[in-house]
């Protein structure tokens, strides 16, 4: 922009205008066409960039071009709202890139993470891990570290051997535990938790995995991340070879996000709809067959996927009848499943006797956890 | 090892009960034990007197 000093050396020394100073020899400063021209064109120019035509009957043109230019801080970004969804979509955009919109997209409309970007936000929601006892802290069958299992057996909740004499080696952590594994692992995550899509699976830790629907082919094992697409319908298996693991996470989606981190009780639960133990001392059941079983019904802390084998905590039992006296076996043995769902009615055979038959009884003794298992 | 008591499959070493469904791993582990050769002891029930009574008298 030119000034008047740009133009006439009548200007003061600063380029500015001056009256001037007839006494002291000082002329006034020139009122010049050019100068005036400069200050309409960028009058001008303030209303093209606007997209605003010069109209010779409007005087508010160019207040009318500058608030498309600035939001008032009165207005609260009022401008945008009032400009509808695409600009608000677009000022989100714009000011905060890819990762607000991220944001927008992962906290309202649920979608799988498609970038990199997402992850932050994304680790924030809940239910996005398909595994179970991802950080090894539910451990009802009392798993000893280091353990060796036959093949199929289960260790730690949700975790069984996928060749024979495998272990796990772990020390408790505040928020989980990092295992070291010896042979292999593996989990089968339930048809009913895989929707069709793809799934990345990601850990921490030296083992490799590999990803395949029960039943199928094994592929071989890879470093994390893995990205697989999966049918659904059928059970998975999310499998591990030896090496350190920590926080593994099945999640759909073509990204790995921060691992999930769901309260103990939380996990608990997911890992009692496969297993849960109870100590029978104290259980009511009916005393039958002239001492040779005992009846009794069990209700299960949470629906359970399909019937459960049942294995006693100790072939050793005492039962007590109020106001007759008490018995004691050493071949209890469970018999007769009668439910399927959460309310688990089974006898228990053993060679009690001098009680009154068909009477209730108290188990007053019973060693160990008997655990109900539905376990895949 | 596995027996069979009062028709019910029977895990001795965890004195496990075994219900018949493929979907448990534990009835899974009995088929390939199985398959493996082995095959589970039928182990004889006791009556009680309650049911050799009854069998006297019909």
């Amino acid at each position: 922009m030119q000034k008047i000093g740009d133009i006439t050396p009548t200007a003061d020394a600063n380029g500015e205008w001056t009256n001037g100073s007839v006494a002291g020899g000082t002329p006034p400063t020139i009122i010049d066409a050019a100068w005036l021209n400069t200050v309409q064109r960028e009058l001008i120019n303030v209303l093209k960039a606007a997209g605003i035509t010069p109209d010779p009957t409007k005087d508010d043109q160019v207040i009318t071009a500058l608030a498309g230019y600035f939001l008032q801080a009165a207005n609260n970004l009022s401008e945008i709202k009032t400009a509808g969804a695409t600009a608000q979509g677009a000022a989100r955009t714009n000011i905060g890139a890819a990762a607000v919109a991220g944001l927008v997209a992962q906290v309202f409309s649920v979608a799988p993470a498609t970038l990199a970007t997402h992850a932050p936000q994304a680790c924030q929601m809940t239910g996005r891990n398909r595994l179970i006892n991802p950080r090894f802290v539910v451990n009802q069958r009392s798993y000893a570290s280091g353990a060796t299992l036959a093949l199929s057996s289960y260790g730690m909740d949700g975790w069984k051997a996928s060749t024979a004499g495998s272990s796990m080696t772990f020390s408790a952590l505040p928020a989980g535990q990092q295992v070291t594994i010896a042979g292999s692992f593996l989990q089968i995550v339930l048809a009913y938790d895989i929707e069709p899509g793809t799934y990345t699976l990601s850990w921490a830790g030296t083992s490799q995995a590999r990803v395949y629907n029960v039943g199928a082919s094994a592929p071989s094992y890879a470093s994390s991340p893995i990205t697989v697409a999966v049918s659904g319908g059928v059970n998975v298996n999310v499998e591990f070879n030896a090496g350190t693991l920590f926080t593994p996470q099945l999640e759909i989606g073509g990204v790995a996000t921060t691992p999930e981190r769901r309260l103990y009780q939380q996990e608990f639960a997911l890992c009692q709809q496969r297993l849960f133990g109870l100590n029978l001392a104290g259980a009511q059941a009916v005393y039958g067959g002239a001492g040779t079983y005992i009846s009794l019904s069990v209700y299960a802390p949470v629906s359970l996927r399909t019937n459960t084998s049942i294995s006693l905590g100790s072939t050793s039992m005492t039962i007590n009848q109020p106001g007759v006296g008490t018995a004691f076996t050493t071949t209890a043995t469970p018999t007769a499943v009668g439910a399927t769902s959460n309310m688990i009615a089974f006898n228990i055979s053993g060679n009690w006797s001098g009680l009154s038959n068909g009477a209730p009884v108290i188990i007053s003794s019973a060693a160990g956890i008997t655990l109900f298992s539905s376990e895949p | 090892m596995y027996k069979i008591y009062k028709g019910e499959i029977i895990r001795t070493d965890n004195n496990t009960l075994i219900p018949k469904n493929d979907e448990l791993n534990d009835y899974q582990n009995y088929l390939t034990w199985l398959d493996a050769g082995n095959v589970a002891i039928t182990e004889e029930v006791e009556q009680s007197p309650e049911e050799e009574k009854t069998k006297a008298t019909t």
